[in-house]
């Protein structure tokens, strides 16, 4: 990385955000643990703040995201109040879903963030179906759908991948890949890798492995 | 401080760029113009690290001994940007400021959050999905 071109304002700025994530991470976590008021279980993205700080920052307000299980830190990232989002988790009023949905069903529409979901995979056919709708409605926004490594395992990867390079849909598949599928070492359980099968089904593919 | 930390790294030369928010964002960038240009779909393979367990409750003890400890130390994406602004010429001071600041939003927004009342009973059915009883309507 050259320092001299390192623009730090755009730093600071994505500093804010991934602080923020985490902090809310932590604080859900001490509401859960500590004095028991979240309801349901929550999923923590504490270590990934990095992929939702950085892919939703290009986006508009009006483009679409969708995520999984884990989705505190994209539905901060593309806007969601906080409060709100909290409130959500504790079943309140004022909750962004109403106090009815909780953490795995966390959505905010006003900024385009279609839900976490609880199905793993199941969200990359509702995004393919999204983004369909756009082109339909002839739209320049897009969607960017984000699901974890055990999802590339799934049905839906295969027929939202598919359906989304048949019909040239604005769409950006993201895998968050933790390495684990909950409590599984996913590349104990992956035949292949995650990269080809996008490839295969004719998907321009970036790996961001770094150099 | 950097080499210090890639110094302890045994079992990995190269950090993934999951982790890096300034080459990731350049990466994210480029792609989502490219979308809403071509209007053509494509993929992105980030790899990163769950720190914590992968509910609130689980205690990871499938995933090896120390193995999270090590990430958080050599890989966490805030440790790593906080570096890069160091080296850029922010305080630390500064930076741990920014990290206050996010908490504190966070711990108002608990206290928020712990006194607001429960929904009304009687909303109970609005915006819930409902196809009807089963017991009048066979599908």
């Amino acid at each position: 990385m050259n320092l001299r071109n390192f623009d730090v304002q755009a730093g600071l700025d994505r500093l804010r955000m991934m602080a923020r994530i985490r902090a809310f991470e932590e604080t859900a976590r001490h509401a859960a643990i500590d004095e028991e008021l979240v309801l349901g279980a929550i999923h923590l993205s504490i270590g990934q703040e990095a992929v939702a700080a950085a892919v939703i920052e290009p986006l508009r307000k009006d483009d679409y995201i969708l995520s999984t299980h884990r989705g505190h830190g994209h539905t901060l990232a593309k806007g969601a109040d906080a409060t709100a989002m909290m409130k959500e988790l504790l079943g309140r009023e004022g909750g962004c879903c109403g106090g009815k949905g909780g953490s795995m069903h966390i959505a905010d529409f006003g900024v385009r963030m279609l839900g976490a979901n609880g199905v793993v995979g199941a969200n990359i056919t509702i995004a393919a179906g999204a983004a369909h709708g756009i082109k339909l409605l002839g739209g320049d926004q897009i969607v960017v759908c984000f699901f974890g490594d055990g999802a590339a395992n799934r049905g839906p990867f295969l027929e939202g991948l598919n359906w989304a390079g048949v019909f040239d849909l604005p769409i950006l598949f993201v895998c968050e890949d933790n390495r684990y599928s909950a409590s599984t070492l996913t590349s104990d359980m992956t035949s292949g890798n995650v990269a080809d099968r996008a490839r295969s089904l004719g998907l321009p593919t970036t790996v961001a492995d770094g150099q | 401080m950097l080499r210090i930390a890639r110094a302890r790294l045994d079992f990995r030369q190269r950090l993934p760029m999951g982790n890096d928010v300034t080459a990731l964002a350049d990466t994210a960038a480029e792609i989502t113009a490219r979308i809403r240009q071509t209007g053509k779909p494509e993929f992105l393979h980030a790899v990163t690290y769950r720190l914590d367990g992968h509910t609130y409750f689980d205690p990871a003890t499938y995933r090896p001994a120390g193995e999270s400890d090590a990430q958080r130390e050599t890989d966490c994406p805030i440790m790593r940007l906080k570096q890069a602004l160091m080296a850029a010429g922010q305080t630390e001071a500064d930076l741990n400021s920014i990290e206050r600041d996010a908490m504190s939003e966070m711990r108002k927004a608990l206290d928020l959050a712990r006194d607001a009342a429960w929904p009304a009973d009687d909303t109970a059915f609005l915006d819930v999905q409902d196809i009807g009883s089963p017991l009048e309507e066979a599908f």
